[in-house]
């Protein structure tokens, strides 16, 4: 651990060997994301024949929007890693802003949605229960 | 390049753009700080619902809200970490830390997945048994050394 005021000692890797040892759980992560976005898919197909659906539309496309956005971030991330060199990580800090910024639109974007949609469906609320 | 007698150059400053996130890291902090209120209401409201049968749903249901709150809890933790190891993008900050909270993230949010996913596939096969059981599609019948099989 670095003292105050000192810079912290250069480690060989550049300090991302964590991030090297947890590669399989981001591909773990990876394949949530993409398995949300094609279940999503799956379920704008099937709700777009039911009659009254138009809601249940939207929340599926928006699921879908966002694993598609996630698993594109996490993707970006993972090439970043891997090209990673020990004295430049600026892209991998670069993937991993845009993994948060991702995440953080994404939750609000879909908190407005539910909102929304709880307004129209009384009964789209006890769904989380 | 460097010459012999010169000190290397330091490594670039490249916090910039995790320093830049980090109102995203906040939003994300807030909906799992959220989501562990909402999900121990929500636990609250099954043990609740519990004192009046024993329904295996409610169980499904008060385990189910449980872990959601366990789970956006490891996240808060992991995230709190984070921000604290990033702080204010001092030459001071230990880069490895950071790191080392953003892996956490990745393992806490990776096993939560996986665990959930199977909690919810066994409740599922649970309480599809349960209604063949409310149904009368099968029963319990004991065998001669006093052990329960369904039928």
């Amino acid at each position: 651990m670095s003292r105050k005021g000192q810079p912290p000692k250069p480690s060989p890797s550049g300090g991302i060997d964590p991030l090297l040892a947890s590669w399989p759980w981001a591909w773990v992560v990876l394949f949530f994301c993409v398995v949300l976005a094609l279940l999503s898919l799956v379920g704008v197909f099937v709700q777009a024949n039911r009659p009254g659906g138009a809601v249940a539309v939207v929340d599926y496309l928006l699921r879908a929007a966002i694993g598609a956005a996630l698993a594109s971030c996490i993707g970006r991330y993972l090439r970043a890693l891997s090209r990673a060199k020990p004295d430049d990580r600026t892209d991998v800090h670069r993937a991993i802003a845009t993994w948060w910024m991702a995440v953080g639109v994404s939750l609000l974007v879909y908190a407005v949605y539910f909102l929304w949609a709880a307004s129209t469906r009384p009964g789209v609320a006890d769904s989380l229960r | 390049m460097s010459r012999k007698s010169q000190p290397p150059k330091p490594p670039p400053v490249d916090l910039d753009p995790l320093l830049a996130s980090r109102p995203w890291v906040w939003v994300v902090l807030g909906f799992c700080v959220l989501a562990v209120a909402f999900f121990l209401y929500g636990a609250y409201l099954a043990a609740d619902d519990l004192r009046y049968g024993g329904e295996f749903y409610l169980w499904a249901r008060l385990g189910d809200n449980l872990l959601r709150a366990a789970i956006a809890a490891g996240l808060i933790y992991c995230l709190v970490r984070y921000l604290r190891a990033l702080g204010n993008g001092s030459p001071g900050t230990d880069v490895a830390a950071v790191h080392r909270a953003v892996a956490a993230w990745w393992t806490v949010l990776a096993v939560g997945l996986l665990v959930y996913m199977a909690y919810f596939l066994w409740s599922l096969a649970m309480q599809a048994e349960a209604r063949r059981f409310d149904r009368g599609e099968v029963r319990e019948v004991r065998d001669h050394r006093g052990q329960n099989h369904v039928a």
